[in-house]
This record gives C-alpha cells, structure tokens and sequence, in this order.
C-alpha cells in the first residue's frame, strides 16, 4: 500500500469498481476506498434471517448485464461469474386471481395473456414491439450506455433517421402519458407503467415517454446472479484485485485534499492522507461530494446553490419485506394461468393504473402509503443455491418514502411500524399464495426504507437512484449540466456513480463511461472502446441517406 | 497482508479485571506496569511475576512459539533436552501440573490468580483443571503473545488475505459446499460438489474438521478401521460460547475507585471472574449442561480502539460467556433472550450508564448458530476438538494423522483448527501445512522457516 497514487477512486460500489478496474488496467496507480466492510454497495446479500438462507437486500435482477460492453471488457466470466437468465420477466397477479404475463423474448405469448384482458391492447403490443425494435436498440439503450449527448446535437442528428425521429417524437411526453396513449385497458396500463415507477423514473414527468416504446420494444432481460446479488460484488472484487488496484475497506473518506484549487487526495476518517496525482473519481452523490468532502467554501455560490438544489426521489425508495420459507410460494393465479408459477417478477396489489397516482400522492406527501403494490420474487426458486435445499427465499418491495414528513412520525418513525408493516406485508401477500401460512415462514425481517440510506448514505431517504430521474435530472442534465461529462467545476475531480447519466440500478454505465473520459482527459490511448452515442448516430444518418 | 490493507493494534492496556469494590487489575502492555497494578494486590505476587518473566521469557519465546508453528515434534525430543537442567526439570514439573495449580503454587491472590486463568479457554480453548497444561501459565505471564484488534473489524484481514490469494493467483468458489473427496486407487483426485460439478486437482487440502473431513467426505472405506474408530473418539470441546453483540450509543463507563480509570481503556474485560473459585463454579454448570448460574464473561468495547467499527460518536460491545455445547432440559431459542438480558444486566452493576436506552439493539450468538454458520466448529465447538494434552501437539487430532498427511491416501492432507497447534487465529495449522505440502511436492519454498 502506498501513499501516492495516480488517481483514488471514493466507494466501492460496482461503478467505482469497475471505473477503477478500466483506470488500473490501463496501467494507471489506482485505489479504491470504501467505507464498508464489503465491497460492492447495492451488490450485498446477507444470512439476515438464518444460516443458509441468502437475502439479496438491495438489487436482485441484473437486467441484462452479461451483454454490457464492461462485462465483457474487464473479462467477468473469468471472474468466476454466472448468471441465470429467466423466460418469464413479471407476472401482474390480480385481486381475484387472474394475471397477465409478460414474457422475456416470446412476445407473442405476450400478446396472447394481455388479450385475455383486452384484445386491442394485445395488438398495440404486438406493433409497438415490432415498430420500435431499431429505436429501442439503436438510439435508447445506446444511450443509455454512452456518456450523454447535449441535446440540440443530439437532436440535430436524431432527426435525420427513421428511428431517430421515432425517439423524438416520443421523448417529451410523460410516461403515465405514453401508456395512455398506447393501451386502453386499465390493467394493462396499471403494469406497464408500474415497472417504469419501479426502475425509478418519474412516470409523471414530460420527457421521458420514450422509455415506453423502448421497453414494450426491447423486453426485459431478467438475470439473475448465481450464488446471490453479492457474487458479483465478489467477481468486481476479484477483478479489482487482479488489476493491480489497492484497496482499503472498512474506512470512510472525511474529505478530499485541495491542493492549488485542486482535487489532490483523500483524507480518511481515521486521518490518513492518500495524495492522487492526476485525478479523484467519487462515486458518491453530489451533496457528498462537494458539500461534505470538497467543503462548501472551495466553491462558486452559483454551483454550490445547484449542488443544494439536487433533487432526491421520494416515490424510489422501498421497504422491503425478506421472507425465509420452508418451501417456494405457489400462487393461486396459477389456476388462470399456470405459468405465473415460474415468473421472476411477481406484482400483487396493483389493481390499475389508478393506483399509482394514489401511491405518488403519498409518496410525495413523505407518508406512509396506504394501499399495498407488492413487486418481489423467490430468488431461490431460481437459484436453489441461495437457500437450504428444498427451501426458498423471497423479497417484496414496497414503494415507500424513507424522510417521512415531521407530521408522519419523522425518518425514525419507521423503526416503530417496522413490525407492524412487515406483517401487515405478509398479510397482504397471503391472498395472492396457496402456501403463505405460519407454517411456510421460517424467518421474516422488515428493511425500511430508511435503513437503505443508513446502510448506503448515497440514497438520500433510501432514494434508489440517487437523485431523481425527472426531466431536470436526466441525460445532459444529470446531475446538472455542469458535471454531466463526469467531469466537475473541481479539476481533478470527476463523479462517476448513480447520480450521473444513466442512473441508478445495476448498470455499470456511469463507472465505465466515468473512465472513458478520465481516461481522454488524461491523454492516455484508453484500451478498450470507449463508447460515442453521437458518432453511432451519425454514420447511422449517414448510412440512410446513401 | 498490509499490503492488502490489513492493520492490527495493541491497545496499551492489554486486559483489565473489575473487581465489585470498584478496583481494578490490569496487564499493560508494559510489563512494568503490568508489575506496579499487581503490587497493589499482592507485593508478593508482583515479584513472582518478575521472576516468573526472567526464567521463562526467553525460553518460551524461542522454543514454545515457534513450535506452535512447526509440525509436532516427538513426544520424547522435549523431554531429551530439558531433563538434562534443573531449570528443565522444573518445566517439566510445571508441564505436568494444571494451569490451575500453577497459579495455587505461584501467587497467593485470588484477583492476580483469576486474571491468569482468565486468558486459557478464549483464546487457547484450554480450561483450568486440564492436567498436563501447567507450562500455559507462563506463556501467558510472560505475554509473548499479544492481544490485538484487527482494525475497520476482524472481517478486514479476511479480506485482504483473501485478496493475497487471488493475486497470487489462486481461485475462490464461494456458496459451493463440497460433499465429496475424490480418491482412485489410493490417491486423491479432487472434490465434488453437493450439486454434483466436478473439480480435479492431485493435492486436496481440507480445513473442515475432522469427523466431517474423514467421515462425511472421503468416507471411512479408504482409512484403516483403527484410524477410522479413533476419529470416531476425537473429543469436541467441552465448552462453547455465548456471545452478545451490541450496538450503543455510548461506551460503557465503569464505576471505579480512584486510580483504576484504566478500566475503561482495557481491551479484554474479565467481567466476574474474581477467583478460581468462580471458573470451577462455572466448569461445573458446564459440564453438567446447565445454563452456568453464575455470569461471568470476556467482555470488551471494539470501538474505544477503533472508532471506525460503528458510526461516529456510537459505540459495539460484546460479551462471550462460557456455556455448555448442548443444554440439557432446554433449547438455546428458548433461553436466549433471558440469558442474554442477564449477561448485559451483569456488566451494567459496574457500569451503569449500559442501560436499555444506551443499547440501540442487542442479539445473541448461540452455540447453535455458531454451528449452523461454521459447520465445522461441530455443536459449537470453536477449537475444533478439545485442547486436551492427549489431543495436541503429535497426538493432535490422532497421532496417526499429526503429520497434515493422510496415511493411505496420497495427496489428502488435513490443515484445519483441529491439527496442531489447534484453534484461535494464530494461522499455525495453515502455515505447517504449507511447508510439509511444499517439501511433498519438492517445491522450493519462496518463505523462510520460523527461526529457531
């Protein structure tokens, strides 16, 4: 371990990781500090209830992450890396035992469920899959894996091609909207707007309509990691290591060293000094980053203003209830439809569409909410190696706001309904379960949302994303325009965690493109590809005009 | 390992006795200190203690220590060489007296007797009327052996060896439980997993205990019936732990007489045990399978040492307290909670402020979830098999198998707490059964040999 480094990495989550797994292996002196014990953030399953039985208690389903360019550049399959991938995405049980099912790559067994509830709906389906294909592909997940293209150019050339135009037309609407104006049956709405509140965007804010055609287009690739969330936490670790980076766990960053107006180093909580020559990366949030470790006072009023004006989700965070069982859950949907049986996913509460506004009242309000829209799984039932032989493991999220307001009991009110709304969770699930007796439940515990934050500060209020995903916050704008490169006001510092471009989840997206443009900033030839949305759009346009 | 950031410290009071007339005895770091805390008990027992660290230190810090990390030698080369001195014959008697007699024999205060005794079954599994393991006790007088905390937590050199092994450019397979050593015609040819994959490789060292190694994985068809019977015998613990963990809102604070401050500084607490007395009161519970009545346990503060183990300002705490394997006439679920609530009330008579409000929350460890999370520590059994004299050193766990080798089968070796030098995170097993594998294999070995 030295005392200099080329450049220091703060957190040890998968996008510090693998942001500082690039920086290392392009031959750059790298360390990684991480406040925790383990390695991985959000990458963290514990035997929280009894011995044997595999709690996954941040993120479970790995959406397509074995096709990501990182996966395959810092080699995880030889990481000792597997990954399960699942035929059968959700299935959106309802209150009296009917479901509709959505299928990972069989979209016309798709169709053929939601056309049990609405056969014009089915059909919409069908024609949003097909006609957004190219969009989904080519210009959204694109994007979703490149650093973000200012607007106006990215406009400039969207409107050149088919595709792009598709994604322009769709862009400025709301997703609420969107779902809206595709399927007619409320039901059908009520699902597929509700995965969109679940992966975090704001349904309710204009500019984020495309995500719609994108999702009914692409499908949802389920994965899940073999031997538990943290296996991959392991693999990133094994690859960390293997690059020549160092790294310190179990030990928080105080503040980062100025030196000459710039980001020098890191002083640890125990006061130790790190001093990083060429650059600081911080996959933390921007209150973190620049109020907490930079200090206020190093910079301009106008930024520092921005920096306190960055918006926290009320409607990500989640309470979630683990579930140990003595066997998997059968569901008495199954009479209906024999397949929700071995769905990943599993909604139960949602009723319609018209639940979410209700959902995001009181989300918004910072209370508790009052009705219940259960989305979990039985990872074990999928990977009979998270659990006892013969036994099972399920989680059931809750959207729930962790600050809850001062008149609703306060942040720590949630210790004191913990129980309470853990078994009020149970209950409510029972209905949708042939099984979910006393009998089944070896173990249960409650994570409120309020522990989310507790466990990883970044998520402010348990806030999943790490900052809102509204029209303010996303893109070129995330987490303000200042810094949406991941490049900051502060030289030498860059951000490259969840509250940059694309967002929150397991995605890798920011620590990877994070690392492409320390990497150009420092002259350096990088060593893998780093991705150009702009440049891919172009020789696109340029292809159709010839 | 510091490379891969793992950090020790020596707390400068290295353990602290609280007494119920609110004084304290205390082992410094500093042998003169250590010395000056025990005069004030006993001025007699202080000179003895001097005495005891000029006969014995230099022997035991080049002969006993670095034994602990040799393969076991023949019972007979010890005796070869001491019985030649007076000096030698007195090691010899001690060695054969119990560290409770010893004590009896060297110090006439019960407090500076009970401080001794308290440092054999946590951490050298070894417990006071164990006949034959006099010569522990100026091992420990001597304090050749250090107490340490490993710093961020003791998962931070799990870590980083860990991380040593992947950059030397081992593998790890985590959540794959092992049900089968692979053997052809009396060589080990790798193992297999409970879901069946396959891995090969002509050396398998296993760590797991030994019933479960020789029993359950390779299976007693391959060892020689008498080995087989013998493994059958190898003795569990006769105790196992208690433990309490708590999370606080501020460091217990003693009640202390004037001048024993320290108290709140010290690593290890004995929290009870005031005399010798007090371990044979427990000793009897114990082995009876009772619930010992009378609480007297190790105690200590992690965070006073190391801020870093809990949130700023809040502090951990925890409390293990001898207790029977098994219970007789209870589950540990049904007794947990109580028992746990009485330990906690036990260490609030000396310090008060350890109140319900103080504890943000508190959970027990049983010996049953000590199994049931380290399958090899059987029952709750942490050294792995009873630091009795006929279980150590060349008769650790038999004697047939005392080398790490496996007779019959080539390439099977044996390298977990239950061989020599036993249990406790002192890595002997591990670092014995890499110099014999080496020289098995005719490597050329990159590290040097304990010097000695």
């Amino acid at each position: 371990m030295r005392e200099e480094y080329d450049g220091i990495v703060l957190g040890g989550g998968h996008n510090g990781l693998i942001c500082g797994g690039y920086l290392a292996r392009a031959g750059l002196k790298v360390l990684v500090v991480e406040r925790h014990l383990e390695i991985g953030g959000g990458l963290d399953s514990h035997e929280g209830t009894r011995s044997g039985f595999w709690h996954n208690v941040h993120s479970n389903n790995h959406r397509g992450v074995c096709d990501l360019k990182w996966y395959k550049d810092l080699e995880m399959d030889k990481m000792g890396q597997e990954y399960i991938r699942l035929p059968i995405s959700v299935a959106m049980l309802t209150r009296d035992h009917k479901a509709i099912v959505w299928y990972a790559s069989e979209p016309e067994k798709t169709a053929a469920s939601i056309g049990r509830f609405s056969e014009k709906d089915a059909k919409a389906f069908l024609e949003y899959n097909e006609k957004y294909r190219g969009m989904a592909g080519e210009i959204f997940a694109r994007e979703q894996t490149s650093p973000p293209v200012p607007y106006e150019e990215k406009k400039a050339v969207l409107e050149k091609t088919e595709v792009g135009r598709q994604y322009l037309e769709w862009q400025p609407k709301s997703i609420n909207d969107a779902v809206c104006e595709i399927f007619e049956n409320d039901v059908i709405r009520g699902m597929f707007c509700f995965l969109s509140v679940i992966r975090g965007f704001e349904t309710d804010s204009p500019g984020l309509g495309h995500i719609v055609p994108a999702a009914l287009a692409s499908g949802v690739s389920t994965q899940m990691s073999k031997g538990s969330t943290h296996k991959l936490g392991h693999s990133l670790h094994k690859m960390i290591t293997l690059s020549g980076a160092d790294l310190i766990d179990g030990m928080a960053v105080k503040g980062i060293l100025m030196e000459d107006g710039r980001a020098a180093g890191v002083v640890c909580r125990d006061g130790r000094v790190f001093k990083a020559n060429k650059f600081v990366v911080s996959s933390l949030n921007p209150t973190q980053t620049f109020l907490d470790m930079v200090g206020e006072n190093k910079l301009e009023t106008d930024f520092a203003n921005k920096v306190k004006n960055f918006k926290y989700s009320n409607t990500t965070p989640l309470f979630t209830l683990l579930l140990a069982q003595n066997e998997r859950l059968y569901w008495k949907a199954a009479e209906w439809e024999p397949d929700v049986n071995d769905a990943w996913y599993l909604i139960a509460g949602l009723e319609g569409f018209g639940d979410i506004p209700k959902l995001y009242e009181d989300c918004n309000a910072r209370r508790i909410p009052q009705g219940k829209q259960l989305l979990g799984a039985q990872p074990a039932q999928h990977d009979p190696t998270q659990a006892p032989p013969g036994k099972c493991t399920s989680f059931w999220w809750q959207l729930a706001p962790g600050n809850l307001a001062e008149e609703h009991g306060g942040p720590d009110h949630w210790d004191d309904v913990r129980e309470e709304f853990t078994q009020s969770c149970v209950d409510h699930l029972a209905h949708y379960a042939e099984n979910l007796t006393p009998d089944n439940i070896v173990e249960q515990f409650g994570q409120t949302p309020i522990d989310i934050e507790r466990h990883l500060p970044n998520m402010v209020g348990g806030d999943i994303q790490v900052g809102e995903l509204s029209e303010d916050q996303i893109l070129d704008k995330r987490p303000f325009p200042e810094c949406a490169q991941y490049r900051t006001p502060v030289p030498g510092l860059y951000l490259c965690g969840a509250s940059c471009h694309p967002g929150g989840n397991i995605t890798g997206s920011p620590g990877y493109n994070a690392a492409g443009i320390v990497c150009k900033d420092l002259g350096m030839e990088p060593w893998w590809n780093p991705p150009d949305a702009l440049e891919h759009w172009k020789s696109m346009a340029n292809g159709e005009k010839e | 390992f510091e490379e891969f950031n793992a950090r020790y410290y020596r707390p400068p009071v290295q353990m602290g006795t609280i007494l119920p007339d609110g004084r304290a005895l205390f082992m410094y770091d500093d042998r003169e200190k250590t010395i000056e805390s025990i005069a004030g008990f006993s001025e007699k027992d202080a000179k003895k203690w001097q005495e005891v660290c000029d006969n014995y230190e230099e022997f035991i810090g080049t002969v006993i220590i670095p034994a602990l990390y040799s393969p076991p030698s023949p019972p007979s080369e010890q005796i070869l060489v001491l019985e030649g001195s007076p000096e030698g014959m007195e090691w010899l008697r001690i060695m054969r007296m119990s560290p409770e007699e010893v004590v009896d024999e060297w110090f006439e205060n019960d407090a500076v007797k009970a401080m001794v005794l308290h440092q054999l079954a946590i951490p050298r599994g070894v417990l006071p009327d164990y006949t034959g393991l006099g010569a522990i006790v100026p091992l420990i007088v001597c304090q050749v052996e250090h107490s340490q905390i490993a710093l961020s937590g003791s998962h931070t050199p799990a870590h980083a060896m860990w991380r040593a092994l992947i950059r030397a450019g081992g593998d790890t397979k985590a959540l794959a439980h092992v049900s089968k050593i692979l053997v052809e015609k009396g060589e080990v040819k790798g193992v297999e997993l409970e879901t069946g994959e396959q891995f090969f490789a002509p050396t398998v060292i296993s760590t797991i205990d030994l019933k479960q190694t020789y029993l359950k994985l390779l299976g007693p068809e391959h060892l020689d019936p008498e080995v087989v019977t013998k493994i059958e015998k190898f003795r569990l613990d006769e105790f196992s732990v208690f433990g309490v963990h708590m999370a606080l809102r501020e460091a217990p604070q003693f009640e202390v007489q004037k001048g024993y401050e320290d108290i709140n500084q010290a690593f290890r607490l004995n929290i009870g045990h005031d005399s010798p007395q007090d371990y044979t009161e427990i000793l009897g519970d114990v082995r009876m399978g009772k619930l010992p009545e009378k609480l007297a346990f190790i105690a200590s503060v992690p965070t006073v040492f190391d801020p870093s183990q809990a949130p700023e300002g809040f502090h951990t705490a925890l409390i293990w307290q001898q207790v029977p394997r098994k219970l007789k006439d209870h589950t540990w679920e049904e007794v947990s909670d109580e028992y746990m609530n009485r330990c906690i009330a036990k260490w609030r008579e000396y310090a008060p402020n350890l109140t319900e409000k103080n504890i943000i929350k508190a959970v027990a460890q049983t010996p049953v979830d000590i199994a049931n999370r380290i399958i090899n520590m059987a029952e709750g059994g942490v050294f792995m098999g009873r630091m009795v004299l006929a279980q150590m050193e060349g008769f650790r766990p038999i004697p047939e198998l005392a080398q790490f080798r496996t007779p019959g089968v080539k390439g099977l070796y044996i390298a977990g707490s239950c061989m020599h030098p036993g249990g406790g995170m002192i890595g002997g097993p591990g670092v014995i059964a890499a110099d014999i594998i080496a020289q098995d294999l005719k490597i050329d070995k990159w590290w040097e040999d304990e010097d000695y």
